[in-house]
């Protein structure tokens, strides 16, 4: 042991000692913490739970409306849902959260928030709430928006029964649902957007992204309209840095037609994407050459639920072809779920070895090929 | 014009309570508002700061001397800022008043963060005796409040 680990030791060994002495002392203490400017104590309570923050307005009343105006707004119940045995209580407690949220949000005192984050297990029950919630969002300014519904642990939410993000374009009554929409759009200061168990449509996410100029992270997942996502020609994202998409492949066709979101981000420097349990039909063919659309930033792409298809792999060509900055390709083959935790299943060492192979002749030189 | 440790002159810097304390320039500038009266070529005679007492300034400049430090490594400094932080409830008001009148984000957040640790996961009955807070509400105005935010409370 060298003489710092030594004299760090003995420094451990010394603070409760310290700390006894500094909690005698506190007793005569006056009340300093009040004593400092709100600021201070907002940002004080921004670095708690929105839940904590809140249960300070009961200290006194110099503390009874602080927390309405921390500006990071990070609701979760999911903890304290699963913590809850039968689905009754689950539901009535999951019922007081969203009445809470609601209520939060119409005392909440500031012109703008930085982040709105509710992760709770909603389905399309609360599509009405969770509509005004985003309107209340965009209002606010809003920096970072995150909406995981999934209720992933005890209380999941089926897929058929998913909130649409944030109105659902329906045939019959298009050009009212279109009107709709244009009084959720305007995000114009929104960098971060985070959707999970979402329904969100190519449609929809190509008009709410053509108000969306300063976005840099989209992250969508989980969301069944945008799995079969078409060929939408999407506004271009000049800010675009990082983007997560996850995707269920039916047919062999072609993956590329991801590609209509990642061309219109040309500064683009991390793209994943997640290809979900299904089962694609085989297609013998030679591998497609994508159109040439050079991705001049792209660093790191990440292909999770790879399987040595033609198309996944016209979708590795079209990236090491079209990259010319690309520093590292992840590819994971495992089978990737829809609550996060990948598969190992029995085949998939050879699988390894296999896509290996594949692909190493195709990665140039410089670029890191990486198989989970 | 670069600050580093061997080119550095000395500033001096004025406590409130009459101190006067020499520190060297690519310590002192750390803090923003001194920063801003030495690029605005104020910074000669002694810099009086209203607000700070000596005893605090001496603590505040510890920590900019430390973090002005190039040689300091991320995990030292880590380690160095959480014994630095080991002070009484008094000890750390006048500091926070300070990094936030002189501009130090890095101490600001720090002191922040210690508190916020403070008060994190406790019921608010020990917050309040904790930072020997007086509930000045009625039993029913209490009531009320926990009541209005039962989410936030179990």
């Amino acid at each position: 042991m060298g003489a710092q680990d030594l004299s760090n030791l003995m420094r451990k060994r010394l603070r409760p000692a310290l700390s006894h002495a500094q909690r005698t002392g506190d007793y005569n203490l006056e009340d300093r913490i009040s004593q400092l400017p709100d600021e201070i104590l907002v940002s004080i309570l921004s670095l708690l739970t929105y839940s904590e923050a809140a249960a300070t307005s009961v200290l006194s009343s110099r503390w009874r409306y602080l927390w309405a105006s921390v500006s990071r707004l990070d609701f979760d119940a999911t903890k304290k849902l699963d913590k809850i045995g039968d689905m009754k209580s689950r539901r009535m407690e999951r019922r007081k959260f969203v009445e809470w949220v609601h209520q939060v949000l119409q005392l909440h005192t500031c012109a703008t928030i930085d982040e709105f984050k509710v992760c709770c297990g909603l389905d399309k029950a609360f599509q009405f709430v969770i509509d005004e919630w985003l309107k209340f969002a965009r209002e606010k300014r809003i920096k970072r928006l995150e909406l995981d519904l999934s209720g992933a642990g005890r209380m999941p939410v089926s897929r058929v029964l998913h909130y649409t993000f944030p109105v659902r374009i329906s045939d019959q009554s298009r050009e009212l649902s279109l009107k709709n929409l244009c009084t959720f759009v305007g995000f114009k200061p929104l960098k971060d957007l985070c959707l999970n168990a979402v329904d969100v449509s190519g449609e929809v996410l190509q008009y709410f992204l053509s108000y969306c100029p300063v976005l840099e992270r989209l992250c969508v997942t989980d969301s069944e309209c945008l799995e079969r996502i078409g060929p939408h020609v999407f506004p271009e994202l000049t800010k675009l840095k990082q983007l997560t998409l996850q995707l269920q492949v039916w047919r062999d066709d072609s993956l590329l037609r991801v590609t209509s979101l990642i061309k219109a981000s040309p500064y683009l420097q991390r793209f994943v994407l997640k290809f979900m349990w299904g089962s694609p039909s085989r297609i013998r063919r030679k591998v497609r050459r994508a159109i040439r659309c050079p991705h001049q930033y792209l660093k790191e792409v990440e292909l999770a639920g790879y399987c040595r298809r033609t198309s996944y792999l016209g979708l590795a060509v079209y990236f090491i072809d079209n990259a010319a900055a690309l520093e590292k390709i992840i590819i994971d083959p495992r089978k990737q779920t829809y609550d996060g935790h990948p598969l190992v299943t029995c085949g998939l060492i050879g699988a390894r070895g296999r896509i290996k192979r594949q692909l190493k002749a195709k990665v140039p030189r410089g670029v890191k090929l990486v198989i989970h | 014009m670069s600050l580093s440790p061997s080119t550095s002159k000395m500033l001096s810097l004025k406590s409130s309570d009459g101190k006067v304390l020499e520190v060297e320039e690519h310590v002192a500038v750390l803090c923003e508002t001194i920063k801003s009266l030495v690029e605005d070529g104020c910074a000669d005679s002694p810099i009086p700061l209203a607000n700070v007492d000596g005893a605090t300034l001496g603590n505040v400049m510890e920590w900019c001397k430390k973090h002005a430090d190039q040689k300091a490594s991320a995990d030292d400094l880590e380690d160095w800022d959480a014994e630095f932080v080991e002070r009484d409830q008094g000890e750390l008001y006048h500091l926070i008043m300070a990094a936030n009148y002189l501009n130090i984000k890095g101490l600001l957040d720090l002191i922040c963060q210690k508190v916020a640790d403070m008060i994190k996961g406790k019921h608010p009955e020990k917050i309040r005796e904790i930072f020997n807070i007086e509930n000045d509400f009625t039993p029913e105005q209490q009531e009320q409040i926990r009541k209005d935010n039962s989410w936030a409370f179990e």
